[in-house]
């Protein structure tokens, strides 16, 4: 599958937010987007989603002009950057309702095996973004979006969501966002850059010196 | 399947509906207490009335705020902001009638 959002235009009030936006995400590969805060990056994330409206935006699937929301059709999953489980739900009912198995999750995060009738408030917000990361890439979805997965948790989780994400890639679109550029550039295909309003497909980490997303001197990266 | 016809989609509707349940439950005494006098089916046609307007209040709560952020993981299987509300005043109105045609009873 191709998913391509294009002609992206979004305000708030008189701030323009997005307004030159072209992105592609194909199954198989990882799409990575980077940009400075307040870029628009979880706008656009949200706008792919469905859960947030622009004033315009085009987006295809395989060619196809979808005019609903994508999130109506069930084969869309989204990690948001904020708490994705309500506080008060328990572990175990999350796992069932996401069609996912505690013992395959403590399989590969075995210090949480502990939790298994654990509620969501009694987690950290580390521990807890571990559990939404693996809920959401374990799903039988044709698109996954991720905001942010590599806040909060530890370098020892971070290196195996990564590879959860290469192994999850080769069934679907995955397109990502982090400020952990070096992450994202690790495991993407390809990234664009937001900047001003528009996307740039950026083809290495000279250009994102030269766009003045990172420091040209490695020392104040 | 479309969403409306799953399962998962009432028992997620239920989740969300049960941090209204102590709200709706005051409404419906206060509501019942003051109109105990009437019918039966006056009653109800006030108390659904009334619930009605408290989905909708709950509704524009969540319209653009901080809550509004809750509604995602409802958003990842397919349930809209709308539809959750319809479910969960259905579920209101039925738990509601339950109340009153209980009480009525006796």
């Amino acid at each position: 599958m191709i998913l391509e959002v294009d002609n992206i235009e979004l305000s708030f009030g008189s701030k323009r937010i997005l307004y030159g936006v072209y992105l592609k995400g194909i199954t198989g590969k990882v799409t990575g987007i980077l940009g400075r805060n307040g870029c628009g990056k979880t706008c656009l994330l949200r706008i792919i989603f469905g859960n947030l409206d622009s004033k315009y935006k085009t987006i295809r699937k395989n060619g196809i002009n979808q005019r609903k929301r994508l999130y109506s059709n069930i084969d869309i999953a989204y990690l948001p950057q904020h708490q994705l489980l309500p506080k008060n739900i328990k572990l175990s009912k999350a796992f069932s309702l996401f069609d996912a198995n505690w013992n395959d999750f403590t399989h590969q995060f075995d210090s949480f095996k502990i939790y298994g009738q654990t509620r969501v408030n009694e987690l950290s917000s580390g521990e807890l973004r571990v559990i939404e990361t693996y809920l959401i890439l374990q799903t039988k979805k044709a698109i996954i979006l991720l905001d942010e997965p590599f806040s909060f948790i530890a370098p020892i989780y971070v290196e195996k969501i990564k590879k959860m994400i290469q192994t999850k890639k080769k069934e679907c679109i995955i397109i990502i966002t982090d400020h952990f550029y070096r992450d994202i550039v690790d495991v993407s295909d390809s990234v664009y850059l937001l900047k001003n309003g528009y996307s740039k497909l950026i083809h290495s980490t000279t250009e994102l010196e030269n766009e003045g997303y990172i420091s040209a001197n490695p020392q104040q990266r | 399947m479309k969403t409306i016809l799953r399962l998962k989609t009432y028992i997620l509707s239920f989740h969300f509906y049960r941090q209204f349940i102590l709200a709706s439950l005051i409404i419906t005494g206060i509501l019942y207490s003051g109109l105990s006098e009437f019918k039966r089916d006056t009653i109800l046609g006030i108390l659904t009335l009334g619930k009605f307007f408290l989905m909708v209040f709950a509704f524009l709560m969540y319209f653009e705020t901080k809550l509004n952020q809750e509604l995602t993981f409802y958003n990842n299987f397919g349930i809209s902001k709308l539809q959750l509300f319809i479910n969960a005043f259905l579920f209101d109105m039925f738990l509601t009638t339950m109340i009153v045609l209980i009480i009525r009873s006796f």
